[in-house]
């Protein structure tokens, strides 16, 4: 005990100092590209229109680097509905309708020392019963249609959905949206999108 | 002579196997053949499990479940607190990704999104085999780069295995230690490569971005130090061992990666040579028990191998361009192995014209559930979440191409 005790204080502090402060680690090529130049540019998620690019199809892959460059920027979630309900305690069901993984991890990590983000009054709950959110990643997969209505008929009222990843907002690359079954009330862009993106998502849903 | 089953591809109306752990040979087979394997079953898809099991508890979860990272549902047959039958079911998030008449650029794109975790492996795989269909193969450094990319997702990859077994002992602080080192790894990995999982950097013929290696093998080195140190403290708690020791014991010559090295079979693709492994002092891990512990204590001691070999290739590389080369026009198929985080991956690529026109994978994962579905049979309930977090699952990567 002794050990895990001396070992988490010889770590310090390693919590993020956000959303008070500026994201201490931001992966480039995850935050949408801005033009910096002129350049060919070939979109294969056809995200790039009129010299901009589209944040809810952007799949983060660079190959518009000739022409465009990392914005930096995490704080580009849409909200198009928000409940200041949620404001004190906020419980988060994730759904997987066919992910890669990638967003899978990466809203895991919200729950490691360096996002900790109980400190913020948010939870994961294990059941959809107990939820105010429902968190969906991947692309619309045929089979989890189904478990997904069902997973949202079985929250209670207020509920907030939200499409967490390029997949679950436009289908990406390699599918359809979940819009088709399931109208998000929240969409965070990104291929996966930065747990940073995912945090302010979370809060700005609370602001309503 | 190894020649357990590893892979089957149906192309058009004919079977076509691989055989062995190095192969990377196809050959005619039918399905009557293929009967004749313990695993061809899992290999082709069909679960084929009795249906009625009388005067016992029928427990299910899934697909959607506290506690899974991804949609997978387990038709769990229990008679009192003892697993007597497993039935996972992998394909509610099944995604038909559609491969086929894809151009070759957009096809490595999807390639990585197969199974985002495993992103520098899979897209390795398919650029080699694009290389190798064109006769153009990358240079000497890209080479060693793409070993560097694919052993950091390596090193991530079983951080996170042993942050979950952890997590599944209630060992909270040294779960969360881990997972936090995971981030460490993350943010390493995004600042020398532009993108936390890889995306977006292999290339046909090269690397889409320019990589810059100063400084990283000491930074990765730091962490491994410390994985070994909370490794240690884990290993001496006797609550952690006792979950993991004599737990779902899986020793089939057939299954791949961690999994059959844990079972004393010194496997690995990494041998075949697929890129210039010998170079830098690639040595293979493995232990002899077959338990939960023996496939963690092979994940602990690859991340050390693995930590080496960045250092290795580090000193050899100190900067690599960006460079794509899709000019070549020539068509033809390709096989290739390629040794992800999770076992070796069989990947089968027919290009014409620019375009895929053949498509097949046979992941890690796909090799293993069955052995795990055995292993974990006989076991009691409580013991599920060690079997199958000490496997390494990623249900992505077990779905259906078009």
């Amino acid at each position: 005990m002794k050990n895990w005790a001396v070992r988490g204080l010889s770590r310090r502090r390693m919590t993020t100092a956000f959303p008070r402060g500026e994201p201490e680690s931001v992966a480039p090529w995850s935050t949408i590209p801005v033009k910096v130049r002129e350049g060919t540019v070939l979109c294969p998620a056809d995200a790039i229109h009129d010299n901009s690019v589209i944040a809810e199809k952007c799949i983060s892959c660079g190959r518009c680097s000739d022409a465009f460059a990392p914005g930096g920027n995490v704080r580009t979630v849409l909200v198009r509905r928000a409940d200041g309900v949620f404001r004190k305690s906020f419980n988060i069901f994730i759904i997987d309708t066919g992910s890669c993984g990638a967003c899978n991890l990466e809203v895991k990590a919200l729950t490691n020392p360096i996002y900790d983000m109980h400190r913020l009054g948010i939870f994961f709950t294990s059941t959809p019963r107990h939820a105010d959110a429902l968190l969906v990643v991947g692309v619309m997969s045929e089979n989890m249609k189904e478990p997904l209505k069902k997973a949202y008929e079985a929250m209670p009222y207020p509920k907030l959905v939200f499409a967490v990843g390029a997949c679950a907002v436009s289908g990406g690359i390699l599918g359809k949206s979940i819009e088709e079954t399931l109208n998000a009330d929240v969409i965070v862009p990104g291929c996966p999108p930065s747990p940073f993106t995912i945090l302010d998502a979370l809060l700005k849903s609370r602001e309503g | 002579m190894d020649d357990s089953l590893s892979a089957v591809f149906r192309i058009g109306d004919e079977l076509l196997c691989v055989k062995g752990h190095q192969s990377t040979s196809l050959q005619p087979c039918t399905i009557t053949e293929l009967d004749s394997y313990e695993n061809s079953i899992a290999l082709l898809g069909q679960h084929d499990f009795p249906r009625e099991l009388p005067e016992k508890f029928n427990f299910n979860l899934g697909p959607v479940a506290g506690g899974l990272l991804e949609s997978v549902k387990m038709n769990v047959y229990t008679d009192g607190e003892r697993i007597v039958e497993i039935r996972p079911d992998p394909s509610f998030k099944n995604r038909n990704i559609h491969m086929r008449k894809s151009g070759i650029d957009e096809a490595l794109l999807k390639m990585e999104r197969v199974n985002g975790v495993y992103a520098a492996s899979f897209g390795t795989a398919f650029c080699l085999a694009v290389e190798e269909i064109q006769q153009s193969p990358a240079d000497y450094d890209t080479q060693l780069t793409r070993i560097l990319i694919s052993e950091l997702e390596r090193i991530t990859n079983h951080i996170h295995v042993i942050a979950k077994l952890s997590e599944g002992a209630s060992q909270n602080v040294a779960t969360q230690h881990l997972f936090s080192l995971e981030e460490r790894v993350r943010r390493i990995i995004s600042e020398y490569f532009g993108h936390r999982f890889f995306y977006g950097l292999n290339s046909i013929g090269g690397l889409e971005r320019e990589v810059n290696t100063n400084g990283l093998g000491g930074r990765i080195s730091s962490v491994v130090d410390e994985f070994n140190s909370i490794w240690d403290a884990l290993a001496s708690s006797r609550l952690f061992l006792d979950r993991l020791q004599t737990t779902c014991f899986a020793k089939k010559e057939w299954t791949v990666g961690p999994v059959v090295r844990a079972a004393d079979f010194k496997y690995d693709a990494r041998l075949s040579g697929y890129l210039p492994y010998a170079d830098i002092g690639f040595e293979v891990a493995s232990d002899d028990t077959g338990d939960v512990l023996s496939r963690a204590l092979v994940r602990q001691h690859e991340v050390e191998i693995s930590s080496r070999m960045i250092e290795e290739i580090c000193r050899k590389v100190r900067k690599v361009g960006k460079k794509r080369d899709l000019s070549s026009d020539k068509n033809g198929w390709s096989v290739k192995r390629v040794e992800t985080p999770g076992g070796d991956m069989i990947l089968f690529l027919g290009i014409s014209g620019g375009f895929v026109t053949d498509f097949g994978i046979r992941s890690a994962s796909m090799a293993n559930i069955l052995a795990f579905a055995k292993g974990a049979t006989s076991g009691i309930l409580t013991d599920f979440t060690f079997a199958w977090e000490s496997f390494g699952f990623w249900i992505s990567e077990m779905g259906d191409y078009i």
